[in-house]
């Protein structure tokens, strides 16, 4: 936790995002700080992918963003990247055809050679199982295996933040305590993480803050070590006016 | 029809060798159909342009028309690259891609060849090189030269794309532009930049290809539109995104062709080319060695 | 809106609709008189021109319903003229047998282009885009090398003269009357069938081929009617080239030919009979005025064509498509008036729709694993869940997208066969789509009456002809669209462009679109993604008020807040399995749904 609190490495405020005309974030506000882990929840078709996307570049955005004391307005996914701003997208997706060794390699596309290959074997260390598979085509890498790909592609660029977008879909109880377990790693050796997730116990156990994010807005925002943390958030899902009472 | 041993095992060797011209032919849409997803049906007529840059090299300053071709690659790389740029442009909405697409290249065939025609007529053009006439004799089988230095010329075009395309840092890109390209951006990597090289790069093809085609045969602007089934008839067959299916198939169509021109005459050979089209769209449409 | 001003819209469009007309058949009608009266100019040079572009027009006029309706991009239709040309040659001149009467050889013509259309388009039913576009020019080219080969027929290189058509149709301005005749046929044939139900059902097809299906539409059916047509149309203009030629040889029938005709529809823009006409007369006469270098005429087709593609995509049709300029009203509000529902689903006894112990699996992933299902006539159920749960998989077992492994789905009592999409509509089971499927080139009005395509009675050829079964299945789907549009607060847009709607607005016209089914059971996937709060309320009191007239209503759903609000009963499902099942109250306090969606 920063004690003098500096600047927030990533400040995002007054944002609105939507494909086409189907508008999805409305007036979008959040932070993280350096080496925080910060957890993205709500329910389905709440725009959380969106937001992410909206945040690297991927899709166009109203409103503003900062990261690591820049304006961001403007950059598109490589200029993201490159400032140190790391996207992962959801579904674990490689390139099959490739080897291991070669996905790393292009994920630090433009990186000078000698840098790129310390800073492939350095993301390699954090995910040992695929080190070893490290000449293997992706295609025969498992399911979880393929998502600590992404995940180590994403670290070639030793980024500031890294954004996680639901790691755990689709995989095991077993895969996702061992992804979220080098997600920790990561965070102790100094990378913020932000964390969309859907298996929210597992997510709040791993980050110090979390967003609700429901219909295109922010609807909740705490630290995970407040009380009655789990009412809130479902209040938040389902939203205040619901006419039938809580059970106890 | 005299059906000799000796005339057979010509029409296989000459089908053979036939089978490398088509594979350089090919291989530029093996890259633009089958690894970027383009139809560029105006390959054929780019080639010819080819052939005709090296006919200027050899008929104006007296080189080697393979070596006119390997002087005019980068700005064939350069012409590439502008073509896709400018499909980039205009039909980067891909709602109705295929059909506009589709139309672009084809004006784009009709006024490259038309280009040709009004600037070096509709006469039948040639080149003269050591090895346009003569046979390399190998104990009982002559390989024509014209043939033979095609054949090792495409031969050595494919392998040398291969090598780049699988120990490159581009060529690698290339490989995953075709299969996710939102990933690819995600990575600093940018698509448009990598499929405009790619495209520059089956352009370049074109030309030594094209040195190929005049060396094999004398060339008018309009013969470009015989190699269309051809070319596409090869991708198909061989399985798109495969360089070495593409080489089997394109060995596959010059013996068949071949074959059928020796005992049925020589005016069969474009519907030879998208029989074998037909058929393999009928039978097994993912090719020989498609994925 | 008031309920006063309603009548008076009425009238007043009916009046406007006759100006409208007038306003379309205006070309037309100068067309045809230019037609009629070029003979006064007696150049028979002109006549020339014009009766091969009448020739040409009757093949394109087909290939305009297969590329410009259908989509099917058929670039080698000129074999359809080889064969037609042929066929009625060496009829006539008595190569196969006596000689044929000169009419009749005409008729053999297009009945070998009928046939080979369909040989040539039923690859379209398997094939994408571009590899059937090689096909088809495949097939002209082995149609030219048999033509060539075949020397008993057709002459092989030397040719065959064409055939001469008696008086009072014989050569010079006989022979253009007998081909502006036949090419006014063709136009007002295709264009009946281009305003058809079979017109908008083949657009359907091209831009929208799941809400097709959805629709009742069975597209093998009818895009074999549209090449038999469309062959035959070749078929008799090769008849008539071959008249025109007096002597036709292989090489007559060139790969610039294929793709001119190609072209002409391109330049003429998608989806219009008026476009393609005149874009297949600009390049008829092209070359004539490119008359000193035979190459100039292919580089201005290759440079139009261009223009066209990068600058105009929409064509000629689009330029003259002046009824889509006028501006929108800025600040629309959709306003349903859910009171018209009882004439609009006016329609027999209501049914259950059951699903019992569906398992559906793709790949290793179960994606429904056991569900037992009932919805009620007269009842809204919601269907919810996270991420993953099977709800929309559920959708598109019920509408018979996908075929369970095990479990039936029954419609008061009748098994519904799997994987049989396009025949839910025949069960009246309706649904909307999760991304509104609407042909966005096409009118409001237009994508609405597609919903009622089952309905029509009338056949193929009744509507090629205008027969009083099409006409009254015309003002009948016409009406009923009008009243499904009213119904949900529309029908001001009835007459624009789909793609110029806001989505929320595309999301009711799905619906007006499912309602003309009159359905047992309607199906809504995510109806209210992307709506103002405001919009969602009314959303949800129309779809109550769907539900109350008699129909069964699966409402699959995020937005918490509607799910609550309107449904009966509600199931959620977790993992391809039911979780919880009841009243909205019951859930909203079950422990378990609550952890399920918090992804416990």
């Amino acid at each position: 936790m920063p004690t003098s609190a500096p600047e927030p490495l990533l400040e995002v405020a007054g944002l609105s995002a939507g494909y086409g005309k189907i508008v999805v974030l409305r007036d979008v506000a959040l932070t993280v700080g350096a080496g925080e882990a910060v957890a993205l929840l709500g329910p389905n078709g709440a725009g959380k992918t969106t937001l992410l996307r909206a945040v690297s570049g991927l899709l166009p955005r109203t409103g503003q963003v900062k990261f690591a004391g820049r304006d961001m307005a403007g950059a598109g996914p490589g200029d993201t990247v490159r400032a140190g701003l790391v996207h992962v997208v959801e579904g674990h997706r490689v390139f099959t055809q490739l080897s291991v060794f070669d996905n790393l390699l292009l994920a630090g596309y433009g990186l000078p050679r000698p840098e790129l290959t310390r800073q492939v074997e350095e993301a390699l260390a954090f995910f040992p199982e695929i080190a070893a598979k490290r000449n293997d085509r992706a295609v025969t890498l498992s399911g979880g295996q393929q998502q600590m790909l992404a995940v180590a592609q994403g670290l070639v660029r030793r980024p500031k933040l890294l954004m996680l977008d639901e790691p755990s879909a689709g995989l095991s109880p077993v895969l996702v305590d061992r992804v979220l377990a080098a997600m920790v790693r990561l965070r102790e050796a100094g990378t913020a993480i932000l964390l969309v997730e859907q298996l929210i116990e597992k997510a709040l156990a791993a980050s110090d803050r979390v967003y609700a994010l429901a219909r295109g807005s922010i609807v909740l925002q705490a630290r995970t070590d407040e009380a009655d943390l789990p009412n809130r958030l479902e209040h938040a899902y389902f939203g205040q006016d619901v006419s039938a009472p809580l059970a106890s | 029809m005299d059906v000799s041993l000796g005339l057979l095992t010509n029409a296989v060797i000459s089908g053979l060798l036939l089978g490398g011209f088509y594979a350089a032919v090919s291989i530029g849409v093996a890259i633009s159909f089958g690894m970027l997803d383009i139809v560029n049906i105006a390959h054929p007529a780019f080639i010819l342009l080819g052939s005709y840059v090296a006919f200027i090299g050899n008929s104006v300053f007296g080189i080697d028309p393979i070596l006119a071709a390997v002087i005019a690659l980068p700005a064939f790389y350069l012409l590439g690259m502008a073509a896709y740029q400018v499909y980039y442009v205009a039909f980067e909405r891909r709602d109705d891609q295929s059909l506009r697409g589709l139309s672009f290249f084809f004006g784009i065939l009709f006024i490259v060849e038309v280009g040709l025609i009004l600037i070096f007529g509709v006469d039948y053009t040639s080149v003269q090189a050591w090895y346009g006439g003569g046979n390399l004799s190998l104990g009982f089988i002559e390989l024509p030269w014209r043939l033979l230095v095609p054949f090792l010329l495409g031969m050595a075009m494919v392998a040398g794309l291969q090598v780049f395309l699988s120990r490159t840092f581009i060529g690698r890109a290339i490989q995953a532009v075709a299969q996710d390209q939102q990933a690819l951006r995600l990575m600093a990597a940018n698509p448009t930049r990598i499929k405009r090289i790619a495209f520059g790069l089956s352009f370049a093809t074109a030309a030594l290809a094209g040195a190929a085609m005049i060396i094999i045969q004398p060339v008018e602007p309009s013969i470009g539109r015989e190699y269309i089934g051809r070319i596409f008839a090869i991708c198909v067959l061989g399985g798109l995104g495969s360089f070495p299916g593409m080489v089997i198939a394109a060995v596959t169509l010059g013996i068949v062709e071949s074959l059928t021109s020796t005992f049925f005459g020589p005016s069969w050979a474009p519907a030879v080319a998208f029989g074998v089209l037909l058929l393999t769209l009928a039978v097994r449409p993912s090719g020989i060695l498609g994925r | 809106m008031t309920e006063a001003a309603a009548p008076i819209r009425t009238r007043g469009a009916a009046g406007t609709r006759w100006l409208g007309k007038l306003e379309g058949k205006i070309s037309w009608i100068l067309l045809g008189l230019a037609g009629l009266l070029l003979p006064l100019l007696d150049d028979s040079y002109i006549g020339t021109i014009a009766t091969r572009a009448y020739i040409y027009w009757v093949l394109s006029a087909g290939l305009n319903l297969v590329v410009g309706y259908a989509g099917q991009i058929a670039i080698g239709w000129v074999s359809m003229l080889t064969l037609g040309a042929y066929t009625t040659a060496a009829l006539a001149a008595g190569r196969v047998g006596p000689e044929w009467n000169s009419y009749l050889a005409l008729l053999a013509g297009g009945a070998v282009g009928a046939v080979f259309g369909v040989v040539v388009g039923l690859p379209a039913l398997r094939l994408r885009t571009f590899y059937f576009a090689m096909t088809t020019l495949g097939f002209a080219t082995i149609v030219t090398q048999v033509a060539l080969a075949w020397k008993d027929i057709t002459g092989g290189g030397v040719g065959t003269p064409g055939p001469v058509f008696p008086w009072p149709f014989d050569p010079g301005w006989g022979f253009y009357y007998f081909c502006f005749i036949l090419a006014a046929l063709a136009t007002w044939m295709t264009a009946n069938i281009g305003s058809s139900r079979y017109g908008r059902a083949l657009v359907a097809i091209r831009d929208a081929e799941v809400a097709a299906e959805a629709s009742g539409i069975a597209k093998p059916k009818l895009l074999m009617l549209i090449f038999l047509l469309a062959g035959a149309l070749g078929g008799v203009a090769g008849g008539l080239f071959s008249s025109l030629q007096s002597y036709i040889t292989p090489d007559a029938f060139t790969f610039e030919m294929s793709v001119l005709f190609f072209i002409g529809i391109l330049i003429g823009g998608r989806g219009s009979i008026l476009g393609p006409l005149l874009g297949t007369i600009i390049l008829t006469v092209l070359p004539e005025f490119a008359a000193p270098l035979v190459q100039w005429s292919t580089f201005l087709y290759a440079a139009l064509l261009l223009v066209i593609v990068l600058v105009i995509p929409g064509g000629i049709a689009d330029l003259l498509d002046y009824k889509n300029r006028r501006p929108l009203e800025q600040h629309r509000e959709i306003v349903p008036r859910p009171e018209l529902l009882p004439r609009v689903l006016d329609r027999p006894a209501a049914e259950l729709l059951t699903l019992k112990n569906i398992a559906l699996s793709f790949g290793g992933v179960r994606a429904i694993d056991g569900l037992d299902l009932e919805i009620r006539p007269g009842e809204v159920h919601g269907l919810i869940g996270p991420n993953g749960s099977g709800k929309t998989t559920t959708l598109n077992v019920i509408s018979g997208y996908y075929a369970p492994q095990s479990g039936e789905v029954r419609l008061g009592g009748a098994v519904l066969p799997p994987s049989a999409a396009h025949l839910r509509a025949n069960h009246r089971i309706a649904r909307t789509f999760q991304t509104p499927r609407l042909i966005g080139g096409a009118s409001v009005l237009d994508n609405v009456m597609i919903g009622g395509t089952i309905d029509g009675q009338g056949s193929f050829v009744e509507s090629l002809v205008t027969l009083p079964r099409h006409r009254r299945d015309e003002a009948g789907l016409r009406a009923a669209a009008m009243l499904a549009l009213q119904t949900v607060g529309l029908e001001s847009l009835a007459a624009v462009r789909t793609d110029r709607l806001q989505h929320s607005e595309l999301r009711f016209v799905e619906i007006a679109r499912a309602l003309m089914l009159r359905p047992a059971c309607l199906l809504l996937d995510e109806p209210a993604a992307g709506l103002s709060t405001e919009e969602i309320r009314r959303l949800g009191a129309l779809i109550k008020a769907i539900s109350r007239a008699g129909t069964a209503v699966l409402l699959v759903e995020h937005h918490a807040d509607l799910i609550f609000d309107i449904c009966d009963h509600v199931t959620v499902l977790n993992l391809g399995k039911v979780l919880a099942a009841g009243t909205p109250a019951e859930i909203r306090s079950h422990r378990e749904v609550v952890s399920a969606y918090l992804g416990a």
